[in-house]
């Protein structure tokens, strides 16, 4: 990861938006059994301004309402997914560019029982707003100026006649970066700038009232954060045949007021609440004024990161790279259960969290084959990882309200290491790769499993994927999929005992079992129409999960019967979610 | 069905249950088959002791999850076991026999003190050996606090008006800490006083007010199927209801809430996998707990 990246210990998925059509209008879209979508684009005045914007919708709810007759129960109940994007870019002058962007989605979850009046909702989502100016100084500098907002919320609320509760967090960052990049001469690549970002949290906090009476869950707890960096990084030919990218990033993290420190005997009580001052909002101009800047200071962190990649040429088809990444994270994910969901929340370092921090080491060797037909790589990585959050054994998602979050937190190390296989065949009219990866990851926790290191949560010994396209013709094409994961790691009960006469599950190691392995493929055929001249249409026919492996989601345990007649019978169960999925989508571009 | 108290707790612990639904209804299923690895046999402590009254320890075994319910119930009871109780003066050793009473109307293999009788503000201290391993624990019969008043309050959202819940008016004593857990018996229904679905909660968010809050009646998870006709979640207009309310102590708190969290998660995959907390120190499981009881009784009506 190059020093200009920051802010995670995994890799960065870098992804930019594509700019309108600045000549002329353009409409393309697909409509499809399972989702749909729509792309508009065009000039605002032509060779100056474009804009495009596109939406998405799955309609899972509708797929799933044959299933739920006018009668059931459940009637009301589903999913679904929609999204929007938009985009619009100006010329200002021959230098001077402005992109205003924006994306909206959101997952909507909604069941409802109507035999007994409970009804749940689970919405979650993100929105971002981003203004970006490019600015060419000469053809050897240009800079890009940005300011983007981003907020990301998740709620979820309940209700039943009378009674109602509501559970919310969520994350909102305002974030300025300005990033030079700079080509002295041939030989160099140079970027620099800086990046400054505003964080709110909000890692849980509730709501809930009995008819007219509220009760009393503590006002909403925010945490905020100033999080910056600066960076330098050059991508140089030292020679012919040695190319080295080096690069600093320096980092400063700063947990600020206002913010109550609550302190806990040992008996979990809470006996005191450290009071740090500051102004409460969200938006960081507002909080400026408001306070004068002053907003008292809960704990910094300092650190540099120093990144180190070289690739050496060996000949005219192979070469070797090596790679050195230090990194910190400041911010962190914490999940209470054993399926990812959006429950899990994001917490900011503070002077119980230290950031997270990681040191990767990775070697390669890269060789083409056949006039570059083929391309195969093979390349190793060992990756330590210090201060892993993770919650204490028994933790409840209650337990944060009217808390900090970070009390019901415990923390250690990682490690993660793998050997990663690559073939690839980018050229004819067959293409395809595969890549297989075989890997270990593991924890290790003074307060968790014994203090025994444990296998994570996402150890994968094996991945493979198979990816193969076939031009039959000029307008048939077919492709296929083939991917294979080493299932995911567990903690399951492994015994059971009667407590006031009920049963009670005592649950065994840490992530001790592995759940069946994940695999799956897809086809898919497309074929073109005629171009015409304002107009193209294709069809696609896609089969997902052709042999409709039962790939596991989760397992969870079932009880049947009762005790007292000896007749329970305990089983688990494994949830798949998508069988065999034949799909038709029309696709078309004017 | 839960009311009001710890209402965030629970509902999140409904919302998962009923996401698993949803999962499991817009998804296909499918039993599986899981090697566990081999677990030994603990010992589970089940010990109360409440102000006034003689205490009881019931020592059962764990089973490995998927064992056959033959071999878990034949092997259940601990009945040769070692247990004594002490009050820090006077040390006891429990006699075991068979029981009628605890778990009326089931027969239960319980020890038992006629010397030691639950006094307000004491410590108690048990040591149980059984099964090759010896057990200690402690705990304290705190202060009981009253309820200010009960009475009963119809359901709007139910068939009929004669369908309720118990209200209660509780002050919460101005210090931190207080931890209470609600017992209920319905006369003629239930033979014995049983703890309530969400039965434990402190003080955590009320602490020192005065508040109201309400409670379904209590299951009984050894009951055969109710056959009174009325529904399971109501209390009744011409119930005769009596309502143990009592404190416990903090460790008595966390033992039972992560109990009751667990209990209630069940195999839920949402749920934080976690071993119920103990206080039992050793190799062993379960619970030793003091109760600061307060009895009431009420005949339902509508006011």
């Amino acid at each position: 990861m190059p020093a200009n990246y920051g802010g995670r210990l995994a890799s960065v998925l870098n992804i930019s938006m594509k700019e309108g059509n600045s000549k002329k209008y353009q409409v393309d879209g697909g409509i499809g059994i399972i989702s749909s979508r729509l792309t508009i684009q065009g000039p605002i005045k032509k060779d100056t301004a474009s804009f495009i914007i596109s939406g998405r919708r799955t309609y899972a709810d509708i797929l799933a309402k044959p299933f739920v007759n006018d009668t059931s129960p459940a009637k009301g109940s589903g999913y679904y997914f929609y999204d929007l994007n938009a985009k619009i870019n100006y010329r200002l002058s021959d230098k001077d560019r402005i992109f205003l962007s924006g994306y909206f989605g959101r997952d909507v979850f909604l069941f409802k029982n109507n035999d007994n009046g409970f009804s749940a909702g689970i919405k979650w989502g993100n929105a971002t707003t981003s203004l970006r100016w490019n600015h060419l100084y000469n053809d050897k500098l240009f800079v890009n100026t940005s300011l983007i907002f981003s907020d990301y919320q998740f709620e979820f609320s309940a209700g039943q006649q009378d009674f109602e509760g509501k559970f919310f967090s969520g994350i909102r960052d305002w974030n300025v970066k300005i990033d030079y990049n700079w080509l002295p001469d041939i030989r160099h690549n140079i970027k620099f700038g800086l990046n400054y970002i505003y964080h709110t949290f909000t890692p849980t906090s509730a709501s809930a009232r009995s008819g007219e009476v509220n009760f009393d869950l503590g006002k909403v707890a925010r945490l905020y954060a100033h999080d910056a960096a600066l960076y330098i990084t050059d991508d140089f030919d030292v020679t012919e045949k040695l190319r080295i990218n080096a690069g600093l990033r320096a980092t400063y993290f700063e947990q600020i007021g206002p913010f109550d420190r609550y302190v806990k005997n040992e008996n979990g009580v809470i006996t005191d609440t450290v009071h740090y001052g500051g102004a409460e909002s969200n938006n960081p101009l507002v909080k400026l004024i408001l306070n004068g800047g002053i907003n008292q200071s809960v704990q910094v962190y300092r650190n540099l990161e120093p990144r180190l990649s070289m690739r050496y040429t060996l000949g005219k088809t192979s070469s070797v790279k090596a790679s050195f990444t230090m990194n910190y994270q400041y911010i962190h994910l914490a999940s209470f259960a054993s399926v990812s969901l959006p429950t899990d929340i994001w917490v900011p370092s503070s002077s119980l969290v230290k950031p997270q921090k990681g040191i990767q080491y990775a070697v390669g060797y890269f060789r083409n084959f056949f006039d570059n037909v083929l391309e195969t790589s093979v390349e190793v990585y060992y990756k330590t990882m210090k201060n892993q959050v993770e919650y204490k054994d028994g933790a409840l998602p209650g337990d944060n309200v009217l808390d900090n979050p970070d009390n019901n937190m415990t923390f250690g190390d990682g490690k993660a290491y793998g050997i990663e296989l690559f073939i690839k065949k980018a050229k004819g009219k067959f293409t395809g790769w595969i890549g297989y990866t075989l890997a270990r990851t593991t924890r290790t926790f003074p307060t968790l499993n014994f203090g025994q290191e444990f296998e994570a949560k996402y150890d994968r010994r094996h991945d493979v994927s198979v990816i193969a396209s076939y031009d039959i013709t000029d307008r048939l094409n077919v492709s296929a999929i083939f991917v294979y994961s080493t299932g995911n790691k567990l903690t399951v009960p492994i015994a059971r005992y009667v407590y006031e006469g009920d049963l009670v599950s005592e649950y065994g190691e840490r992530n001790g079992y592995r759940m069946p392995a994940y695999h799956r493929a897809d086809l898919s055929i497309t074929y073109k129409g005629k171009q015409r001249k304002h107009f193209q249409g294709s069809w696609n026919l896609s089969i997902y999960n052709v042999y409709s492996r039962q790939n596991p989601f989760f397992i969870y345990f079932d009880a049947h019967g009762t005790l007292a007649d000896g007749t329970l019978r305990v089983t688990a169960k494994q949830v798949s979610l998508f069988p065999i999925l034949p799909s038709i989508t029309y696709n078309f571009k004017f | 069905m839960q009311l009001f108290f710890n209402s965030v707790y629970l509902c999140v612990k409904k919302a998962s249950v009923l996401l698993l639904s949803i999962f499991v209804f817009s998804s296909c299923e499918k039993e599986i088959t899981i090697d566990l690895p081999e677990s030994k046999k603990k010992v589970v402590v089940e010990g109360v002791i409440e102000q006034g009254k003689h205490p009881y320890v019931l020592l059962t075994r764990s089973s490995p999850y998927f064992a056959p319910i033959e071999d878990f119930i034949n092997n259940l009871f601990i009945t040769d076991a070692i247990v004594i109780v002490s009050d820090g003066i006077i040390t006891d050793t429990m006699q075991g026999g068979l029981n009628m009473e605890i778990y009326k109307p089931n027969p239960v293999f319980a020890y038992s003190s006629d010397l030691i009788t639950g006094e307000v503000g004491k410590t108690y201290y048990l040591t149980v050996i059984a099964d090759g391993k010896t057990l200690t624990a402690t705990t304290t019969i705190p202060q009981p606090v009253a309820l200010d008043s009960l009475w009963f309050k119809e359901d709007l959202g139910a068939e009929d008006d004669s369908l309720g819940f118990v209200w209660a008016h509780l002050t919460d004593p101005d210090t931190i800490g207080n931890s209470y857990r609600w017992f209920s018996q319905i006369f003629g229904r239930q033979e014995r006083l049983l703890p309530a679905d969400g039965s434990v909660f402190n003080d955590k968010f009320i602490n020192g007010q005065s508040f109201d809050f309400a409670y379904d009646p209590s299951y009984d998870p050894l009951a055969p199927e109710d056959t009174s006709g009325l529904p399971l979640f109501y209390f009744a207009v011409g119930d005769t209801v009596i309502v143990k309310f009592c404190t416990i102590d903090r460790v008595s708190y966390n033992f039972l809430n992560s109990l009751e969290s667990i209990r209630f998660a069940n195999g839920n995959p949402f749920a934080s996998p976690a071993s119920v907390f103990t206080n039992v120190v050793g190799d062993g499981l379960g619970g030793w707990c003091g109760y600061g009881a307060s009895y009431d009784t009420i005949v339902l009506k509508l006011e």
